[in-house]
């Protein structure tokens, strides 16, 4: 376990190439115990993230530490106390889910005796009790989705990295998912690292997010210190030249992006709606509604990678 | 209401992992290959040859110089038949080896190992070790069995007739060729990501070599016998047990050279594609 003062995660200047391809540059982050969501667009570089946190990759340069250990210098022993959800499908040929999440168990150092009995206990948690002796083969895209996750936690890990645990889940299942991993989260007290793209997860299940893009480290911080930030939004309809008003807009320090078919405008610092008006008028364009918007976490993903 | 059992309790510590790293691994690897009955099957038949072969040997004991006229030498007898045996060990490797690499590409369950307490190392071992093992129980054990007979049968003979040293060749050489044969499917599983293609590709691989080093045309011999497995083998049996017929083209030592390099050509193979499951 970690205590309150050190890090989950610590990233110094951490830089990870393939070649001629950086896929981390330099990022540095210090990210608290507890749920972190680490989200980004496709590339941006989280799979690679999460690939050095397990001690797969080697930093070309920087320090990493998790849960106080490096895993370029000692990547068993940080396996030791995490649990990988991989994105993909990952089963082994032939096994039931009990001999398979047993087998995981095994893996990790339990005896057997003890990894079976712990897969069973694991398979009850996730909601697959009944099925536990059914082959992984014949299950069903949410259930081999609980069956990675019964896996990545049978040995009772510190730290969970999931990797799109929710993806391919209907709405039902999605739910199903995420209520666990708040359960594993808050009761069980195991940190997570929840690595999605969709933000109503992170909403949902993290205390903290890490927001990277083209390899560096876009936004850091507690989801609530994330929300204060917003700033004053407004969703407003125009009409006329809506390009012009738009680079207006971004010309003073403001933004404005599409946003279910309205405008979803962020003020620049220090202006009231009235200002909208006037520039709206200067740009040839005419604010015909305009009412005021919370910004969600989707915009600060967006404002963030967009810098 | 959610579905999970609420009534879940942490273990309350991670395992130290200790011992063998790669037990669980081999021991999954062993029941896979036994769950297929073929296998089963085969391995009762790799020990047919011995049914011929006690008689042979029974004649060579009791009528030495009648069978010298017609037959090799007593110790070619053990090499000629560990090749033999060598035949059906590749028949395992090939039913069963091929899978237990391809699968967990296929499956996407590497990634379940290498996220583990484990390197890459023990997961090679794992399997590696078991197929190893399996092929030495064919192409050694009947060998040595038969060893023990033809000193139970003549123990004053030991030393004249040139057995002293036979028990040594049979472990060397099926040792070469067991490892030989389980790191060629292992590798030939990893690039094919699937265990039919990889048998395939083995088979073809061996065999056309093979052929190619005994019938291609004597300007195109060399290349295809310096990528022949089996010529090399073949190449050391000689070396070891005096093989009869004519003298292989290339020197044992050049033999081994030239395994050695296949061999680990097919190594840095198999790791660089577990390597690349990590990182992409």
């Amino acid at each position: 376990m970690t205590n309150a003062d050190s890090p989950l995660l610590h990233l110094e200047d951490l830089t990870v190439a393939y070649g001629p391809l950086v896929a981390l540059d330099g990022i540095s982050a210090r990210v608290a115990p507890g749920a972190v969501g680490l989200l980004g667009p496709n590339g941006a570089g989280k799979t690679t993230l999460l690939r050095t946190l397990l001690g797969f990759v080697r930093p070309r340069s920087g320090r990493v530490s998790v849960l106080g250990l490096d895993p370029a210098q000692d990547p068993l022993a940080v396996r030791r106390r995490l649990g990988y959800m991989p994105e993909a499908d990952a089963y082994i040929a032939g096994l039931h889910a009990s001999g398979f999440v047993a087998y995981a168990g095994e893996l990790a150092g339990l005896d057997p005796s003890e990894a079976t009995s712990r897969a069973h206990e694991v398979l009850d948690y996730v909601g697959l009790g009944e099925a536990r002796y059914r082959a992984v083969e014949g299950f069903s895209t949410g259930m081999r989705q609980r069956v990675k996750l019964a896996q990545a936690l049978v040995h009772d890990p510190d730290l969970l990295l999931l990797d799109e645990p929710t993806s391919g889940l209907d709405p039902a299942g999605r739910d199903e998912m995420l209520d666990l991993l708040q359960d594993i989260a808050a009761r069980l007290s195991v940190h997570l690292v929840l690595s999605t793209h969709l933000l109503p997860d992170v909403e949902r299940v993290c205390d903290s997010v890490l927001v990277v893009d083209e390899g560096r480290v876009k936004a850091q911080g507690p989801l609530a210190e994330l929300v204060t930030q917003r700033r004053s939004a407004y969703d407003v309809s125009v009409r006329g030249d809506i390009g012009a008003f738009l680079t207006d807009l971004h010309d003073e320090g403001g933004e404005g992006r599409d946003h279910d078919g309205v405008l979803r405008v962020v003020l620049p610092e220090g202006w009231g709606p009235e200002r909208l008006f006037t520039l709206a008028k200067s740009s040839g364009a005419l604010v015909r509604s305009l009412r005021p918007a919370v910004e969600t976490l989707e915009d600060v993903f967006l404002r963030a990678v967009e810098k | 209401m959610p579905i999970h059992n609420q009534g879940y309790r942490r273990r309350g510590a991670v395992p130290a992992v200790s011992g063998f790293r790669a037990a669980p691994i081999a021991r999954l690897a062993f029941k896979q290959i036994v769950m297929r009955r073929l296998l089963i099957v085969l391995l009762a038949l790799s020990f047919a040859p011995m049914l011929l072969e006690a008689p042979l040997l029974y004649g060579y004991i009791r009528y030495p110089e009648v069978v010298a006229t017609v037959l090799w030498p007593l110790p070619q007898l053990f090499g000629a038949g560990v090749i033999v045996q060598a035949f059906f060990a590749a028949l395992v490797t090939v039913w069963a080896g091929t899978s237990l690499v391809a699968d967990d590409f296929c499956t996407g369950a590497l990634l379940v190992y290498l996220a583990r307490p484990l390197t890459r190392l023990d997961y090679v071992a794992g399997k590696l070790g078991v197929l190893v093992v399996l092929n030495l129980v064919v192409t050694a054990l009947p060998m040595l069995l038969m060893w023990v007979l033809a000193v139970g049968l003549a123990p004053q003979d030991l030393r004249a007739r040139g057995l002293a040293f036979v028990p040594l060749a049979i472990g060397a050489l099926s040792l070469l060729t067991s490892f030989g044969l389980a790191l060629l499917a292992l590798a030939a599983g990893a690039v094919t990501r699937n265990g039919t293609v990889g048998s395939a590709l083995l088979v073809g691989m061996l065999v056309f070599f093979e052929a190619g080093a005994r019938l291609a045309p004597s300007g195109a011999r060399l290349p295809l016998q310096i990528l022949s497995a089996a010529r090399h083998v073949v190449s050391v049996e000689h070396a070891l047990f005096g093989g009869p017929g004519d003298p292989p083209l290339i020197h044992w030592s050049a033999a081994l050279l030239c395994l050695g390099l296949i061999l680990g050509g097919a190594g840095t193979l198999l790791w660089r594609r577990l390597k690349a499951v990590e990182v992409v």
